[in-house]
């Protein structure tokens, strides 16, 4: 079962990342945690990352010390809250919130039966994890070997959590540890979704989270993704989604906060990348102000996951770990209508189109207008997909359950955005 | 109307789709705790959780360091898939490529035919053999 060792060292992620209180600190505290918890991980994450950059064995005296210190700086920070923060929303949590936490139960009562396990984390998620935790580096050289079959190009940041959780230990990861990890992460999403959301008050955000967990429980046992990057990648998205779409006075409230974690989205998936293009570009063209203004603000937001996609895709390229950048032969557009067709067979999620249709009914009774911008790259980003699948034989049925979560995030973005006021 | 529908929709919806994950919850089991992370989740779990729980005899008898292989005697094909699982589940040893003559050798699904190696545990899954002869 899950060892004292792995559960510490992910709960240590939250004081770890506690530096970005000062970014934080008018939300609730669920999502306060929330956030604590993806910054600690990303913030291990990246330097473990830079010390393999630089061919240093990693160990805990490298790694906590700046975090820390980042983190006791900030809370001795006073940093006056906006006006517009000040004001807290004192509205109870409502019932339908009962609703989440049995959905939420049902997935960690799946994961203990092993219901929920993917076949992806003991291939190739926990072996990476097992292995570059073993040796204390993240490891180019037994993840590239052709024999090992590791998919040296996908992004490093689950499997250099799972290393994280070895320190100190034995050098045998924790595999009942990395599957409970998954509910813990739909945990922390949606905490931050609706600590966003009561700032912004959105009135309907207790039954937006309540669906938003319901559904990701059933996706999660239904795809069998725990030990996957997939749950880490959600986290990212929605707190990255819920920063850009809940604010009171400014769009650029929390520009901050979801530049960090895009930067999270893209070391956890290879379609992360795409996922931070798309939502940059988008809110730059979605924001209010001059051309000027939204080109200056939209850099500012930009900067850090653009910069931080970059330097994986040089480190990967510069170190041979690559695969899936590499063009496929079978690319052809006989194959696009076919696939097209598949593509909106599995929309239906086999739940007969439901979440859409749930969703949308919530957005339509909102301001359209605002979820605009979502759903132009829900859009896109199915398009992407549809680029990704097109081929002789595209097997959507093998893991569309998986890709199609990121579209219908980007979609319930754009619910919250419809609810939101127009001035909160 | 407007104002109620959110409401009842995120109502109507959530309770299904957690009705959905329960049912499904029962109809595979229901709740308890797995003997291995695997032993619901593959196409044949029994045989995944044998072999896990082979792997997990391997980690107690097989000594830390020693040099190890696994494989399928009657699926050779399958020797990448297998090597890959073997270095996460083999955390103590050096897990080798099937051409080299190691320390030990788990075989799944069948026995080994060599007469250098003498069989030392096994489950439904498979056996480990310890090399004797040299």
């Amino acid at each position: 079962m899950v060892t004292l060792r792995f559960a510490l060292l992910t709960l240590a992620l939250i004081p770890l990342g506690s530096w970005a209180r000062p970014l934080v600190r008018h939300l609730a505290w669920p999502g306060r945690l929330a956030i604590y918890f993806a910054c600690g991980l990303l913030s291990v994450v990246v330097q473990m990352f830079v010390l393999s950059m630089l061919g240093v064995h990693w160990n805990a005296w490298l790694l906590v010390p700046l975090p820390l210190l980042l983190s006791v700086v900030s809370a001795r920070l006073s940093v006056p809250l906006r006006p517009t923060a000040q004001t807290t929303d004192n509205r109870r949590p409502t019932t339908i919130l009962l609703l989440a936490a049995t959905a939420w139960a049902t997935l960690i009562s799946a994961v203990f039966a092993a219901m929920a396990t993917s076949g992806d984390f003991v291939y190739f998620w926990g072996v990476k994890g097992q292995r570059w935790g073993a040796v204390h580096l993240l490891d180019t050289e037994f993840t590239k070997a052709p024999s090992h079959y590791m998919h040296p190009d996908y992004p490093p940041l689950l499997p250099l959590y799972y290393a994280w959780t070895l320190l100190g230990g034995d050098g045998a990861l924790d595999w009942w540890g990395a599957i409970l990890a998954t509910p813990l992460f739909l945990l922390a999403g949606a905490s931050a979704l609706w600590a966003f959301g009561r700032y912004a008050r959105v009135g309907t955000i207790d039954g937006i989270v309540t669906l938003f967990v319901a559904l990701y429980a059933l996706f999660y046992v239904r795809n069998q993704v725990a030990g996957n990057a997939e749950p880490p990648l959600h986290l990212f998205e929605a707190i990255a989604l819920a920063a850009l779409t809940c604010w009171r006075e400014r769009s650029d409230e929390h520009d901050w906060i979801a530049a960090i974690a895009l930067s999270g989205v893209a070391l956890t998936k290879v379609e992360g990348g795409v996922f931070v293009l798309l939502v940059c570009g988008l809110t730059w063209i979605a924001r209010e102000g001059t051309l000027r203004q939204r080109l200056i603000a939209g850099a500012k937001m930009a900067a850090l996951p653009v910069a931080t996609l970059a330097t994986w895709l040089l480190f990967g390229i510069s170190r041979g770990l690559t695969d899936t950048y590499v063009p496929r032969e079978d690319l052809s557009i006989q194959y696009i209508w076919p696939t097209f067709l598949d593509l909106v067979r599995e929309l239906s999620l086999h739940l007969w189109y439901l979440p859409w249709i749930a969703f949308g009914v919530i957005l339509l009774c909102g301001r359209v207008r605002n979820a605009v911008p979502y759903l132009i790259a829900c859009v896109v980003f199915l398009l992407f997909l549809l680029s990704v699948y097109t081929r002789a034989e595209p097997h959507l049925e093998w893991s569309a359950g998986r890709t199609l979560m990121t579209p219908l995030l980007l979609f319930i973005a754009g619910t919250i955005a419809a609810q939101r006021p127009q001035r909160a | 109307m407007r104002r109620r529908l959110p409401l009842v929709t995120a109502w109507v919806c959530a309770l299904l789709f957690t009705g959905i994950a329960v049912r499904e919850h029962f109809a595979r089991g229901g709740p308890g705790l797995a003997r291995t992370i695997a032993s619901n989740s593959s196409n044949s779990p029994k045989s995944a959780e044998d072999t896990l729980l082979l792997f997990e005899e391997a980690t107690k008898v097989v000594p830390r360091g020693a040099t190890i292989t696994v494989f399928k005697p009657r699926n050779r094909a399958d020797d990448m898939q297998v090597l890959r699982f073997s270095h996460g589940q083999l955390p103590y040893h050096q897990v080798v490529p099937q051409s080299e003559l190691p320390d030990f050798i788990i075989t799944l699904g069948a026995p080994l035919e060599d007469g250098r190696y003498e069989q030392v545990a096994a489950n439904d899954a498979g056996m480990i053999w310890r090399r004797t002869r040299w």
